[in-house]
């Protein structure tokens, strides 16, 4: 007994050693106080403000926090190097003193937001610059965590991202408040815009024309489902794959043309704050509800009851309803330009023949077309309402927009990136000519590949760090999309035009029929932070709105059943939710 | 009982860490529920939100879509407990009186597998083999002569799918506590029930199957604590606009309204309904237990 006595109480004392750490590390996550911010306290100086000259003495550091999913970015560094040690870093030390500390590092977005979070109600300190979005921002603004950027704006910023701030300010409406800006939006190119891609080869085993108006579409419809295009001698092929999953309005396979060639308003059931269309009395009403959806849903639901369209699009997402082109099944499929690759290229793993070529969106009887306008800003970067060298931020940001609008006697562009970032990362100087990607082909040897497989790196994860988001200039890439049109030989010059020199023809081609079929893309004129009745209400009537539309599709409700659907969205919070729309628009417009 | 004290004290003090651990894991994040009846703001913490009472228990009830939510969920876990419960005893009764050791062990490997799949997986591969146009599900209907049948966008078919595949996913992992009890039993019962000219029919009726009773009435009480659970992975990667009416459950509808948006003392509010409602269903079939059958779980 005793023996036991004595092993117990050496037992218990090692394993109560061994959990203190772990119950330890529950109380201190408060105190993780930065350990080096010497910026802080010593005055940093800068030289060559203003200029791409601008070096900080002593160093500056900044922290921040990013989503990097490790699995999915195979050429986004170097081995060895990693997120918080690589070539861009070390580079932003040395020539710029400023040091970038993460504060956090998740794989996923939604641990991202989970981070955001717990930082809020722990009250811990954020990140200096950070990326942030939907409600973890609106709860940031909330709590007054975040810094008012319109004087930094004014006094540090490039001035040609003024310009596009002022241009675009009405993508602002999440992070304004009291007539303040409280973030940088995140833009996205805009050239995401739909176009139609169609079997040409199943065109032409038909004699087809490539459709322009709604009834020639409809024809292309009736014969690509009944006339066997693919002459394979079976009775297996649709006209259009389409996901209904989330309603007409969707990220691939949407039906924004068909809505548009129909009506002047668009449509979107998966989303409470789009689209939300101005009528002719300077209102916003929600164009789901609009009485000439019912000319969609009457075209829709003809043919799906004849048969035009899948079947299960009830059912299936974009990707999935995708893998319908891709197997050779249907022919017509709406989308990006981008399409051109995946998923569209895979068409021609099944059959060599495949060749799905973009066109222009068909008119309708009115003679109208259209497209609806992606959502131009996704998240912003806000800054810590503490932090204090926004300047050096914005030394880092302006170097960078710079190269992204590549102008010529720009101050602020910084000549030692002329050719690109790094040489032997994102470019390869060989035999006294500028190569990027396809270093192979070009003939550069082995040795001399930014990565062993001989791939191109892809530098947005190294360069982004503290901009929360890489920097894009939106619809900037036309005029290379235009030269590449023009010849497709053609030499690239600036840096822009070897990112569209990158996209493969078919993706410049479907780049081309968007831009110069040259609609004006309906807009959703509300981008303000959801309204409480929104919160409240929002997912009902979405699910509500998405319901009642594919019941109608489906023909499991006739057409009459959209009055219905109507009433009931606005006694169930619709109405309110229109007029906070209304109160918001009538402040921010 | 000092005497007692002095000597044993060593292992208590064993116990202490596990104690502490569950305190601080188990039993201190329990107040947190106190936000089911706050309007919870992260930056304002627990201390500094507003109370709203029952607040959030009245929206999930007067809701529109709340009963249906409700309902759904309730009549989907009901099928699923009982088939659950059901099918794997029957399961591991058969596959108890197999002789050949090699078959039985293969079945039982096989038949547990898709447990361990997930239903991201799964919901891809049900999509393509119950797809109305060459899925190979309706193909053999169609060999029958019966009509293509749209499983997964037709609301009564939607939840028949929903059960059959949660039923074929789990019922050899279920089995497994079953066939256990079954090896556990003493072979001299049988054997003596031989000798005395049972069939094997009798042998099952009046060994086996008293036997394993206990078993079958702690996993069966146990199960009645998830009655509110239809399985959320499932029905998120599985349903659709067209099935709302019957596949909509209270998780995916917590999901999306608490979640995407944020609302957190909603989520924590019906995350607490569920767990009172299981808890007093546990007590329920723990006291019938003891009453009918005179078993004592715990």
């Amino acid at each position: 007994m005793g023996h036991y006595v004595k092993f117990a109480k050496l037992l218990a004392l090692s394993i109560a050693i061994g959990v203190l750490p772990t119950l330890a590390a529950c109380s201190s996550n408060n105190n993780q106080e930065p350990s080096g911010s010497p910026a802080s306290t010593a005055e940093s100086a800068s030289s060559g403000a203003g200029t791409w000259e601008q070096k900080f003495d002593p160093p500056v550091t900044i922290t921040t926090a990013i989503v990097d999913d490790g699995a999915s970015r195979g050429n986004a560094f170097k081995p060895g190097e990693s997120m918080e040690d690589n070539m861009n870093l070390r580079w932003m030390k040395e020539n710029m003193g400023i040091n970038v500390k993460f504060d956090f590092i998740v794989t996923k977005p939604e641990d991202y937001d989970t981070k955001l979070r717990l930082l809020l109600s722990s009250g811990a300190k954020l990140p200096d610059a950070f990326r942030a979005q939907g409600e973890p921002l609106q709860s940031l603004l909330a709590a007054n965590k975040l810094m008012s950027l319109d004087e930094a704006i004014e006094k540090y910023a490039h001035p040609g991202y003024k310009e596009l701030l002022k241009n675009y300010g009405y993508t602002l409406g999440e992070v304004k408040k009291d007539g303040k800006i409280y973030g940088l939006p995140s833009f996205f190119m805009g050239d995401e815009g739909t176009v139609m891609w169609i079997r040409k080869d199943w065109l032409d085993n038909l004699g087809l024309q490539p459709p322009k108006t709604l009834a020639e579409f409809e024809n292309v419809l009736k014969q690509f489902t009944e006339n066997d295009p693919d002459k394979n001698g079976k009775n297996d092929t649709i006209g259009l794959a389409v996901p209904l999953k989330e309603g007409p309005w969707t990220w691939m396979g949407q039906t924004d043309a068909i809505v548009a060639a129909l009506t002047t308003q668009m449509i979107n059931t998966s989303d409470i704050r789009s689209f939300w269309n101005k009528g002719e009395d300077g209102k916003l009403t929600y164009g789901a509800i609009n009485p000439d959806a019912k000319l969609y849903l009457q075209t829709m639901k003809d043919w799906m009851s004849k048969g035009y369209m899948d079947k299960e699009a009830g059912i299936k997402d974009p990707s999935k309803s995708s893998e319908l082109v891709a197997s050779g099944k249907a022919g017509i499929m709406f989308g990006p330009a981008w399409m051109g690759d995946w998923p569209l290229s895979d068409a021609t793993k099944n059959d060599p023949k495949a060749d799905f070529e973009p066109y222009p969106l068909p008119a309708g009887p009115d003679g109208l077309v259209g497209r609806a306008e992606k959502m131009l800003v996704s998240g912003f970067t806000v800054f810590n309402k503490d932090f204090k060298d926004i300047e050096v931020w914005f030394a880092y940001f302006n170097k960078m927009f710079a190269k992204q609008l590549e102008q010529e006697g720009d101050p602020f562009f910084d000549p030692r990136w002329k050719d690109g970032y790094y040489e032997g990362y994102d470019y390869v100087k060989y035999n006294g000519k500028l190569i990027k990607g396809d270093y192979e082909a070009a003939g550069v040897p082995a040795d001399q590949w930014p990565l062993k497989d001989g791939r191109s790196m892809d530098m947005r994860f190294m360069m982004t760090n503290i901009l929360g988001s890489s920097v894009t200039i939106p619809y900037s890439n036309e005029a290379p999309v235009k030269k590449f049109l023009a010849d497709p030989n053609a030499e690239p010059v600036s840096s822009k035009e070897f990112d569209v020199k990158q996209m493969k023809k078919k993706q410049i081609d479907g780049q081309g029929v968007r831009i110069n079929q040259g609609i004006t893309e309906g807009k959703n004129y509300f981008t303000g932070p959801m309204t409480p009745t929104m919160k409240s209400k929002g997912e009902l009537l979405k699910k509500l709105a998405t319901e009642s539309y594919l019941k109608i599709i489906y023909g499991d409700q006739p057409i009459e059943y959209f009055d219905e659907f109507v009433k009931e969205w606005l006694d169930n919070g619709g109405q309110k939710i229109t007029d906070e729309v209304n109160a918001w628009y009538a402040e921010n417009q | 009982m000092a005497m007692y004290w002095r000597k044993t004290w060593p292992f208590h003090m064993l116990l202490l860490p596990a104690l502490i651990l569950c305190i601080v894991f188990q039993y201190i994040p329990l107040f947190g529920v106190v936000i089911a009846f706050q309007d919870y703001q992260p930056w304002l913490g627990i201390k500094g939100s507003t109370w709203v009472g029952l607040d959030h228990f009245r929206y999930l009830f007067t809701y529109p879509d709340g009963k249906q939510v409700i309902w759904n969920t309730l009549i989907i876990a009901a099928f699923k407990v009982i088939m659950n419960l059901f099918i794997p005893i029957v399961f591991a009764l058969l596959l108890n009186e197999v002789r050949k050791i090699f078959f039985k062990r293969v079945v039982q490997t096989l038949v547990y597998l898709p447990h361990f799949l997930s239903w991201v997986i799964l919901g891809g591969i049900m999509l393509d083999i119950l797809s109305t146009e060459g899925g190979i599900v309706n193909r053999v209907l169609h060999s029958f002569g019966i009509n293509s049948i749209f499983f997964l966008g037709n609301g009564p078919w939607f939840r028949f799918t929903v059960i059959l595949s949660d039923v074929w996913k789990e019922f050899g992992f279920s089995a497994i506590i079953f066939l256990a009890t079954l090896i556990g039993i003493n072979p001299a019962l049988y054997e003596a029930a031989e000798i005395d000219g049972a069939t094997r029919w009798q042998q099952v009726k009046s060994i086996s199957i008293p036997l394993i009773l206990p078993i079958v009435i702690v996993v069966a009480t146990l199960s009645l604590g998830r009655i509110l659970d239809a399985g959320f992975d499932q029905i998120l990667n599985l349903y659709n606009p067209l099935v709302y009416s019957h596949g909509d459950i209270i998780d995916t509808f917590v999901y999306r309204e608490g979640l995407n948006n944020g609302q957190f003392s909603f989520g924590t509010a019906v995350g607490l309904f569920k767990s009172l409602i299981g808890f007093i269903l546990i007590v329920i079939s723990y006291r019938l237990a003891y009453k009918l059958a005179n078993y004592r779980i715990f």
